[in-house]
């Protein structure tokens, strides 16, 4: 039991690392539009992208469009895990907040075991076929003058899922110490699960000088 | 025991295979009622359901393959990630965000509250013109009603408003974002429907500005004839610095430079190529009043703009770069984000652990959307594959409505759905299922729209503009029907945030009271959109973002035969330019003959004569 919390532990670091770090993208990704917008009108540099297209093949312009979903890509399929850990994600209460903690944990263990991890072990099957196939193809933009490599974001749908399934393995395992772990285990696999109703662990607007106010019905 | 065995082969193969789409529905509907995650509970029926069809044969296993092409995108309208619409969500969450912690909303009431002061309710009509100018820059129900209740309840109890109207004007004022654009919701839909975003996004401006008016005319009435309700603010309780005359002036006169500086640039042509100076315009002004209010403080000229200027500065940056055409949606999206950022660092709220926080906020935000979408997909895919569409069509058919009563049945369906679920998921697994129904009604409501197709050989682009009109009417009207029902007791969503962050001493069911006459409104306002479809579809219109195919005839625009003489005119004005000979001259010939052309003074023929007669005129005289 102490070996399955220490796994939870290793796969909850992963994914919420792995999140919190995309969730930056969404920095670059403004900047990619600010600076799309801005330089679209101006001669001069409109000269040297005509000069890149006709030298090298590529469209700047395209290229920025391209990279604007791309990074968008990667900020949304990363953060999957991230979310779920912190119960982030809608999910319809008005059932489960009546139920005793004791049997919320066992519908999210079935649910999990049952919806979550077939489902996303699907998704990063048939996303590495389609990745598989885009590299085989070697496919590139669809306009012939963008970003090429589509293999290599199509990939991110790999990681993606893989990072949503840790996350969703970590709550399991922790469901399952919480159901079947000596009283120590079940203590530590409590504190650590976050999807408790009558806890909220996202603080919903933090106004100056006050402190974290909680929303009600999620 | 063969009696069982007969049953179950015609259960499988007879019920089963034919009804297996509405069973799909019925799993999901409890599955959701379990507490999962949204998007948990649709990819797990998914899969369910997926293999029990791959066992009766109805697909093979590489359905799952379209599901993950369908997730990816690509074919420019359906996906989550190769879908340039989709960028601008996160871009608008971002925005939210960050506004929501740089301090422009409570500057915003402030400055309202001071200025409807002799105003019977003034309060409550802040609360409502805040909601208003703020639900133009967020779009999350929850984050919405969570800040205004806590940035407006307490004030408005410790004045003595009555809790009811309190409650129900914030409430009412904070759902206002799932419509008045730029909303997410708006975006979602547009890009599951496939038509326009900017298109939907200027047409739900004015059913917005509508409700919010409907909110301020109940909110004066009620006040002036019950002022207990609403009490006035008393004046020693505003401290306001007087205005520094020399800081007003300064302001005019550097306001003043900034426009006349557009208007010269932009009439003598300098540099008009290269830079955007409207663009500039509004840049400029925008940071001229932040510094003047900046240096005001505390009288009404600083509070105004401090108040004003950031929100009205947004909304420009945003609508109006869509509205002039500069940028696409998304790229408003970016711009408005950026916004956002400038306004944080010109509050001096722009720090890095801000920064962080509205980062990993936007993403979990993000991940929520589109986890769901990610499942929606993954349940639509299948339910599409076991032809549950058809089933939904043929139930429609035998049901066997009038238009408007089914339009009414669908309507209150997605009222029911709106008690339980949040827009996403209304928005992303039934609106699929309702588009192909809202289509075929496409050319039955026409005339209600005031659309009518006068040529005589319609094509593909008629029906695919007829059909854009009336999802844009019937998108808009879901967006008010689902504000309505987020409003409604008792399980409005709106409702328990409320209660969640409010202060004890309100009542559920004091919350419940208040919002009874919002409700109504409510109603009153999406039965206006109803009847009157041109809210919605007049103003993309006018801003010719709806293009329009020749052949078709807006019975409320100016009707084809007009449009058709001012083409005409406008060809023969071409010509007549073409002329070496003075402009003014040439201008004043083309509008007498305008006027005599519409006023049917003139048929073609004879214009063209004295047309003709005016150009050889004009040549002998330059000839001479």
């Amino acid at each position: 039991m102490g070996a399955l919390l220490n796994i939870a532990g290793t796969f909850d670091a992963i994914s919420r690392n792995v999140g919190k770090a995309a969730s930056f993208l969404i920095l670059p990704l403004i900047f990619l539009i600010m600076f799309d917008v801005i330089t679209r009108k101006i001669d001069y540099i409109k000269e040297h992208s005509a000069d890149i297209t006709i030298n090298y093949g590529f469209s700047v312009s395209f290229i920025l469009q391209d990279l604007q979903w791309h990074v968008h890509g990667a900020l949304l399929l990363l953060t999957f895990g991230f979310g779920y850990l912190l119960n982030a994600h809608v999910r319809v209460d008005i059932f489960r907040e009546n139920l005793p903690r004791r049997k919320q944990v066992w519908v999210e263990t079935f649910g999990l075991a049952i919806c979550a991890v077939p489902f996303l072990l699907l998704m990063i099957w048939f996303s590495w076929k389609m990745t598989a196939a885009s590299f085989l193809q070697w496919e590139g933009s669809e306009s012939q003058v963008g970003l090429g490599w589509r293999w290599f974001i199509k990939s991110f749908l790999i990681w993606g899922f893989i990072i949503a399934i840790m996350a969703a393995l970590a709550t399991l395992f922790r469901c399952l110490c919480y159901l079947f772990g000596d009283y120590e285990t079940q203590a530590v696999a409590e504190d650590e699960l976050q999807f408790f109703t009558d806890v909220e662990t996202l603080p919903k607007v933090v106004l100056e000088d006050e402190e974290p106010v909680s929303g009600g019905h999620g | 025991m063969e009696m069982i065995a007969e049953w179950w082969d015609w259960f499988l193969w007879d019920h089963l295979y034919e009804y297996i789409g509405a069973y799909m529905f019925l799993a999901l509907a409890l599955t959701l009622f379990t507490g999962l995650p949204v998007a948990y509970a649709l990819g797990g029926v998914s899969v369910v359901f997926g293999l029990i069809s791959i066992w009766l044969e109805i697909f093979d296993f590489n359905i799952y393959f379209a599901v993950v092409n369908r997730i990816w995108g690509g074919d420019g309208a359906s996906g989550a990630v190769q879908n340039p619409i989709l960028v601008a969500i996160p871009c608008f969450v971002f925005m939210g965000t960050m506004l929501e912690k740089s301090r422009v909303a409570a500057d915003l009431l402030h400055i309202l509250q001071i200025m409807l002061k002799r105003v019977p309710g003034g309060l409550a009509l802040s609360v409502t013109v805040m909601g208003t100018i703020m639900a133009a820059t967020t779009g999350i129900i929850g984050a919405s009603v969570v800040m205004m209740t806590l940035l407006a309840l307490p004030t408005m109890l410790q004045r003595g408003y009555a809790p009811e109207l309190a409650t129900g004007t914030i409430a009412a004022s904070a759902t206002l974002g799932i419509l008045i654009p730029p909303s997410i919701m708006l975006v979602l839909m547009a890009s599951l429907l496939a038509v326009s975003v900017g298109n939907l996004f200027i047409g739900a401006l004015l059913p917005g500005l509508t409700l919010s008016a409907l909110y301020f005319i109940y909110i004066l009435t009620r006040a002036s004839l019950n002022p207990s309700v609403a009490p006035r603010i008393d004046e020693d309780e505003i401290n306001l610095n007087p205005t520094n005359k020399s800081n007003l002036i300064l302001y005019l006169v550097g306001a003043a430079f900034f426009v006349l500086m557009d208007v010269i640039f932009e009439s003598v042509g300098f540099l008009t190529e290269d830079v955007n100076w409207p663009l500039m315009t509004i840049l400029g002004l925008f940071f001229w009043s932040m510094f003047i209010g900046k240096r005001e403080g505390n009288t009404l000229l600083g509070g105004i703009l401090k108040g004003f200027v950031p929100p009205i500065f947004l909304i420009i940056l945003v609508l109006g770069s869509i509205f002039a055409g500069w940028a696409t949606p998304t790229e408003a999206a970016g711009v408005g984000a950026f916004g956002s950022l400038v306004l944080a660092w010109v509050n001096g709220t722009l720090t890095w652990s801000v920064i962080k926080e509205v980062c990993h906020r936007t993403g979990l935000t993000t991940a929520m959307i589109f986890f769901i979408f990610v499942g929606a997909t993954a349940f639509s895919t299948i339910f599409r594959n076991v032809y549950g569409e058809e089933l939904i069509i043929h139930f429609i058919e035998w049901l066997d409505l009038s238009p408007w009563y089914l339009l009414f049945l669908l309507m209150f369906a997605v009222f029911l759905l709106g008690f339980f679920f949040d827009f996403l998921e209304i928005t992303l697994i039934i609106l699929p299922v309702f588009d192909p129904v809202i289509r075929t009604l496409a050319p039955i409501f026409a005339p209600h729209l005031g659309i009518e197709i006068t040529t005589s050989s319609p094509t593909v682009q008629h029906k695919e503009f007829l059909e854009a009109q009336v999802i844009y009417w019937f998108a808009i009207l879901v967006a008010v029907n689902l504000q309505t029902s987020f409003l409604t007791p008792p399980f409005g969503f709106a409702l328990f945030y409320m209660k969640g962050v409010a202060p004890s001493s309100v009542k559920m069911q004091e919350i419940y009271k208040g919002i009874i006459p919002f409700v109504t409104l409510q109603v009153i306002g999406m039965l206006i959109v109803l009847s009157f479809p041109r809210l919605a579809l007049q103003l993309p219109l006018e801003a010719g973002l709806s293009r329009m195919p020749w052949g078709v005839e807006w019975t409320f625009a100016a009707p084809e035969s007009e449009r058709r003489k001012i083409y005409e005119i406008e060809q023969l004005g071409d010509r007549l330019r073409g002329v070496d000979a003075e402009r003014d001259v040439i201008d004043k010939v083309i509008g007498e003959l305008e006027a005599k052309y519409l006023d049917n003074d003139l048929d073609f023929m004879a214009l063209r004569e004295e047309a003709e007669a005016i150009l050889e005129k004009i040549k002998a005289d330059s000839g001479s």
